[in-house]
């Protein structure tokens, strides 16, 4: 532990930290020292000079040792000159003043000597109203110069740094912040001076220019209008714009925002600091792939089909014919005949209500949030179970804390966790890579392990082996089965392990070791290990019980699911086999039948199909009917179609007239995510709120909104044909229920089963998911809201010194981590391994000869990119080959190739890398135009591999 | 390129330092007397042979005038025209090289042989105003031994005695009474004492 030193700043006596800057330690007590490049974030260095302060400190007795006295107080010797605060630690005793003449003199003439070549073009300039060199120059700077304004030094007004973002080089002070941030936090060593002396500049050589994904943070931390975004550049004046607390959904990362807003346009998208999820960064997809919000395509009214057209029709109608519809199938057929699938970026309101609708009032568990291709990845139940313990922060990880990332590429899937794992190694936490191919967090790992192809599963048995071998079952503390069958399953020699897997076995023991030895574990795990099914997880989670690193904070599994709210959906039961809370299918039936439900019916506790099983059932003609919400599977599963023209009833819910709302019955217009209240719940199981910041265009409405629409029509008009016919028919039993009043004390107009409907806000839903979803008890709208109650490092009265005016501090929520249920006494877990159910590289059929490694990338065909700067980032659709394999292929880079599997064929662009492992294809997985599902054939695929235009001679 | 061409010495480099970084200089150097100067193509191959980001190596290039990121003359001129230089007739000495040569700062003459420039402090301050040839030092310029020296530049052109362009190698001289360059020894550390002249 640092000890604690004192020192007096302006004659205040402060306590600090050994190894605290006096920038900082003043910042404690209320004192400002003004600075431009300094930031809290990132090393001192000094630079702009703009943090001058005098100090002095206490003169000892060479004799003695001890400090001189006079009169009783130590003498304090003034250092000759003045200090940068910034690159100054405290020392004990130490006297500091901020504001004698002699330092205001200097602070004045920085300012002066900075605004020598500043174009003073404030009024059109971006950063003007936040902009800390206006506010430096107001509180410290002088109020005129003695420099010829003439004589300023004239550049180009901006150039390009990247696409993305301009650089103003009159503007430019030179502090070197974002230089520092792109090499230091984004390890992306991009930015860098070229030139000197009053030529000096930001250049960007990388190959796209600027070819980070973390570029947008350099403008929020640029202390002046140097660095502009051209998403924002012109937009709006600052002072305009009115911020509202959100989030990204796009990744599980989770990052807090604030959408700035203008009136109802979204101006632009900013961090919002949550210490516990984003530290105060976002990614530039969070930053600029929000403009699907505002799109000109945007579905603005019901639609329904009439003939080959869909044709406006009111909420009224919509409602009465989904239900007309979906009431005469589930009488005809069964509500098993009723299905639907549900997108991961949905809030766990809609989610929820979405899989009452169908339990409750269709009685199936027909549900999915999965499009149904054949490499679908199975639902990663572990990664809940032994998730990370609540209280965990990837961003204070540091020295005593391993991570082991296996299977996964954070750069893509979870990018601000890239800068988080950075961090943490910088801070001497150690850091383990297992992965098939170099992704970009090899360059932060402590030890990179390359496994071959579908062996994953092998390497985490062969850690498994050398952790029980170090410290036997020591750490086991939670009650567990299935421990003999595991060591069953890893007796066999280690050499068999790394012939396998072709990890040596000093480095699988490293591995292990550091794992084992920490204070601190977390296995974070992505795309590319769930493919290799849940024989993997399971493992993963019987290394976490075993090194004893689950159940307490900053230990236990983080899985890299794909999107914004994948965690929720899971989390509300939006799966055939379980419900909300991962509750078994008859436990949660019974759940429901003790909270004043019907009896649940047979279909209600029966396992339900799978999306999978959705489409055969379809064609098979045992599904009848589909309410598709916020998903498209036209898109991204081609072979949907024939089952989407096939369905006799088909209902979808969607921000857009998609592919597959063009093919639907009934077209719901949703509202976006920054229209209405919901929640979502990240990769740690932190479950944060947005909030509407602009009203949705036309008619839309929230998702949940029209579930219950949906609920309440089909329910209106059983009751009401019940009491005509007043015959005692199988459906009405069922049905019969008492009536209830709903959690928010709302009267409901309908007799229904179950918790009734009539929710009027997405807080009342939220609520009953509190009341009713395991895990989730407590979360309420208000303690959602509340927020740290500290920053992390202090904080200094005008706060656009460390944001540079636009980062914002989180003063509206930072959302609340449920516990795992390795937290909880009394959960027991099994160990028993699962089968493998992957094929290694090696072997197979010979017609098709490559593995497929699947990719998943940050800017790919998402349909939420539409409109955004990124698209022009969205590749070409392409496959990766070994240098080796291209050769024998007769495959240059650029060729166009046929990859073909049983299940169908891409043509793509050849790329060659010797990045991808011999024998092995490497292709992202969701390119416009080219579906990857449309070869997949499981979660492991083979292909052949062909050049168009037969082979070269 | 330069890595079939010079592979063994890249190969010394490389393992000459703990760090890749630390092979930037002798790397840049290597790249300037293979190529004359140090265009973009080029600065991008130095940086793929160190396995560096380009970005760094280009700061690098712009930083110092020991490399020149455009092509040169035969004979790159670099006159210091910092203070102590200045207060000894750097000006003068630049005002008679633009003079005969009858171009202007960054400028090269229309037959290719000289490119004249200004540059900050060559750290010979002892012997001021001193200018920079091809990265060779020479010490106490005069503005009447310009004409000289660019005769004895001219001739060595035509004989194909030209400096390179690698500072790892680069002499010392003075100009004789006539301009003509005349080697000195260079003592590390010390600023060297002009010689007695052979005339």
């Amino acid at each position: 532990m640092a000890e604690d030193i004192t020192l007096i700043i302006d004659g205040v006596k402060l306590t600090v930290p050994e190894g605290t800057n006096v920038v900082d330690a003043a910042r404690t007590v209320g004192i400002e020292i003004p600075v431009f490049c300094y930031h809290p974030r990132l090393r001192s260095v000094g630079m702009c000079r703009m943090c001058m302060v005098a100090v002095g400190i206490p003169r000892i007795d060479r004799d003695t040792g001890q400090c001189l006295l006079e009169n009783n107080r130590p003498v304090i010797s003034m250092f000759p000159r003045l200090q940068t605060a910034c690159t100054t630690l405290v020392s004990p005793g130490m006297v500091v003043m901020t504001s004698t003449d002699e330092v205001k003199r200097a602070q004045r003439g920085i300012l002066e000597f900075l605004l020598t070549s500043h174009p003073l073009d404030c009024p059109v300039c971006d950063k003007g109203g936040e902009c800390p060199l206006q506010n430096l120059t107001m509180g410290w700077g002088p109020g005129t110069s003695r420099f010829e304004y003439h004589n300023k030094m004239h550049f180009e007004k901006p150039v390009p740094l990247g696409d993305l973002i301009l650089l103003d080089r009159e503007r430019c002070i030179l502090c070197g912040r974002c230089v520092r941030f792109q090499d230091e936090l984004a390890d992306d060593p991009v930015l860098g001076f070229d030139l000197r002396g009053r030529d000096w500049h930001i250049i960007s050589k990388s190959d796209p220019p600027f070819d980070s994904k973390f570029s947008g943070n350099t403008t929020d931390i640029c202390p002046v209008g140097a660095l502009t975004t051209t998403d924002f550049r012109f937009r709006s004046r600052v002072w305009e714009l009115r911020s509202v607390p959100s989030l990204c959904i796009h990744c599980p990362v989770g990052c807090n925002v604030n959408l700035d807003m203008r009136h109802r346009e979204v101006m632009r998208v900013m961090p919002r600091e949550n210490l516990a999820v984003n530290d105060i960064w976002i990614c530039d997809k969070g930053r600029f792939g929000q403009h699907f919000v505002e799109s000109s395509e945007r579905l603005t009214t019901p639609l329904m089909r009439r003939g080959d057209q869909l044709v406006q029709v009111s909420w009224e109608q919509a409602f009465e014919t989904i239900a007309e519809r979906f009431v005469a199938i589930q009488r005809k057929h069964g509500g098993t005949a009723l299905a639907g699938i549900a997108g991961e970026r949905l809030s766990n309101e809609d989610l929820y209500l979405f899989q009452r609708l169908f339990r409750e009032v269709f009685g199936s568990n027909n549900l999915d949030h999965r499009i149904g291709t054949p490499g679908d990845l199975p639902d990663d139940d572990i990664g809940v179970m032994l998730g990370v313990g609540s209280g965990t922060s990837l961003v204070t990880l540091g020295k005593g804390t391993t991570v082991l990332v296996i299977g996964a590429n954070p750069e893509e899937e979870a990018p601000v966790y890239l800068l988080h794992l950075h961090q943490m190694v910088k801070h001497g936490g150690e850091l383990v890579v297992a992965n098939v191919r170099p992704t970009k967090l090899d360059h932060s790992a402590t030890l990179s392990l390359r496994y071959r192809p579908g062996t994953a599963t092998q390497l985490v048995r062969g850690l498994l082996r050398v952790v029980l071998e170090e410290a036997g079952t020591k750490h086991l503390s939670q009650k567990t089965t299935g421990l003999a069958e595991l060591r069953a399953a890893l007796n066999h020699p280690m050499a068999s392990v790394v012939s396998a897997t072709g990890v040596s076995e000093d480095d699988i023991r490293a591995a292990a070791h550091t794992f084992l030895q920490a204070e601190n574990a977390v296995i974070i795990y992505g795309a590319e290990a769930m493919a290799e099914g849940t024989a993997l997880s399971q493992d993963l989670g019987s290394l976490a019980l075993i090194a004893g690193k689950t159940g307490k904070a900053n230990n236990g599994l983080l899985a890299l699911l794909p999107w914004g709210n994948s965690r929720g959906v899971l989390d509300m039961g939006v799966r055939p086999d379980r419900g909300p809370g991962y509750a078994p299918l008859a436990s949660a039936a019974k759940e429901r039948e003790g909270a004043g439900g019907r009896k649940a019916a047979e279909g209600a506790v029966q396992r339900g199909l799978s999306a999978r099983e959705m489409w055969n059932g379809v064609v098979e003609g045992r599904i009848r009917g589909m309410y598709l919400m916020g998903i498209d599977p036209a898109s991204a599963y081609p072979a949907t179609r024939t089952a989407l023209e096939k369905v006799d009833f088909l209902v979808v819910q969607d921000m857009f007239l998609t592919p597959t709302a063009q093919m639907a019955d009934v077209v719901l217009p949703a509202a976006a995510f920054a229209e209405r209240e919901g929640t979502y719940t990240n990769a740690e199981r932190r479950v944060q709120r947005v909030r509407p910041a602009r009203p949705a265009p036309g008619d839309c409405r929230p998702d949940w909104a029209m579930v219950q629409g949906i609920a309440e029509a089909v329910l209106a008009l059983l009751k009401g044909t019940d009491e005509e016919q007043g015959t005692a028919k199988e459906p009405r039993k069922k049905l019969k229920g008492k009536k209830r009043e709903a959690p928010g004390g709302a009267e409901t107009a309908t007799e229904s089963p179950g918790p009734s409907w009539g929710y009027l806000t997405a807080s009342e839903v939220a609520s009953e998911i509190a009341e009713r979803v395991p895990g989730y008890q407590g979360i309420a709208y208000t303690r959602l809201a509340n927020a740290a109650s500290r920053g992390g490092w202090g904080r200094q009265p005008n706060e656009s010194f460390y944001y540079g005016g636009t980062c914002y501090r989180n003063s509206e929520g930072v959302g609340i981590q449920y516990p795992a249920p390795a937290e909880l006494s009394g959960a027991g877990f099994s160990l028993k391994p699962r089968e493998v159910e992957t094929t290694s590289a090696s072997g197979g059929d010979t017609r098709y000869p490559f593995l497929v490694v699947t990719q998943r990338l940050l800017y790919d065909g998402d349909p939420f990119l539409r409109d955004s700067q990124l698209l022009a980032h969205v590749p070409a659709p392409y496959v990766a080959i070994n240098p080796s394999d291209a050769r024998s292929l007769g495959v240059q880079a650029g060729d166009r190739v046929r990859v073909a599997s049983v299940a169908g064929v891409l043509e793509l662009a050849a790329r060659v890398s010797d990045e991808v492992p011999a024998g092995c294809v490497l292709i992202p997985s969701n390119l416009p135009g080219a579906p990857l599902s449309m070869v997949q054939t499981g979660l492991q695929t083979r292909v052949a591999v062909s050049k168009v235009g037969g082979r070269r001679e | 390129m330069l890595r079939e061409k010079y592979a063994s010495e890249i190969d010394t480099l490389r393992s000459r330092f703990a760090h890749r970084r630390s092979a930037v200089l002798p790397m840049l150097y290597l790249a300037q007397d293979e190529y004359g100067s140090l265009g973009e193509e080029v600065v991008r191959e130095v940086a793929d042979v160190l396995d560096l980001p380009p970005t760094d190596i280009f700061e690098v290039v712009g930083f110092y005038t020991l490399f020149y990121d455009r092509p040169v003359g035969t004979w790159m001129i670099q006159v210091c025209d910092d203070a102590p230089c200045c207060y000894c007739g750097a000006e003068e000495v630049m005002a008679a090289l633009k003079e005969q040569l009858g171009i202007c700062e960054n400028e090269t003459t229309e037959d290719g042989m000289f490119t004249i420039q200004r540059v900050k402090c060559l750290a010979a301050c002892g012997n001021a105003p001193a200018i920079q040839v091809n990265l060779a030092y020479l010490y106490d310029v005069t503005p009447e031994k310009i004409d000289g020296m660019l005769r004895d530049l001219r001739s060595r052109a035509e004989r194909g005695e030209t400096f390179r362009l690698s500072g790892r190698d680069a002499d010392d001289y003075t100009l004789a009474p006539d301009g003509s360059l005349q080697r000195i020894e260079r003592r590390l550390g010390k600023t060297p004492e002009p010689q007695p002249s052979a005339a």
